[in-house]
């Protein structure tokens, strides 16, 4: 895997509407790992799946994923 | 059954593939390697035995994934981008893992001819090199999803 890194807010977002990472996996068509991977770091999504989470969270990819500083 | 359940349970199916292949392709590798250097009786039957087992498991656990892939149908998913880019990071560590195989069984046939005047038989060498493919690439993708 690419040794990129992202730092995001998925797992706070996630939070905020209580759902677990399997509902949320469902809600965005992916497995509840890659939801894991992803909070964690360890997987940086492609651009079609940070949109598609951003818009479940009604927010701004921005929003939700950030370039480390 | 929910994604999660069927998630996990494919994940345990993966480790049972990856056991039964090593077994599978390594005991015929390592019967091919007794051939090569003329050991005969007990430990061949062992292995010959093994690899059996290993394939069996292997055939298995395979028909249970396929099983479990049909619960796509359910509308439960079960492939996303994540396991297509461990997929291909797998496939590259297993072909570096057959190459590497490749090259040392050149280097070591010139070695091994020089040093025993054992030459390294073809079928060894095939056997071995397909063993180390699949158990890198399928060890790496259990590894990579653990």
């Amino acid at each position: 895997m690419s040794g990129e890194k992202l730092r995001n807010t998925l797992k706070v977002h996630r939070a905020m509407r209580d759902w677990t990472q399997a509902q949320l996996a469902e809600h965005a068509g992916v497995t509840r790992k890659s939801i894991n991977a992803i909070e964690r770091g360890h997987f940086v999504p492609s651009t079609v799946l940070a949109l598609k989470l951003a818009a479940l969270f009604e927010v701004s990819v921005e929003t939700l994923f950030q370039l480390p500083e | 059954m929910v994604a999660t359940d069927i998630e996990e349970r494919r994940d345990r199916l993966q480790i049972t593939m990856f056991a039964g292949i090593t077994a599978g392709s390594g005991g015929l590798a390592l019967q091919e390697l007794c051939k090569m250097i003329g050991l005969e009786g007990a430990p061949v039957v062992v292995l010959a035995l093994l690899s059996l087992i290993g394939w069996l498991v292997f055939a298995i656990a395979t028909i249970r994934m396929t099983r479990i892939a049909k619960a796509g149908g359910t509308g439960i998913v079960l492939e996303d981008e994540r396991r297509d880019q461990l997929r291909a990071e797998s496939l590259k560590f297993g072909f570096v893992g057959v190459m590497a195989v490749q090259c040392l069984a050149l280097m070591g046939d010139q070695v091994l001819d020089g040093l025993t005047a054992l030459p390294l038989t073809v079928s060894f060498v095939a056997t071995l090199s397909i063993a180390v493919g699949v158990i890198a690439g399928l060890g790496r993708f259990v590894y990579l999803n653990r």
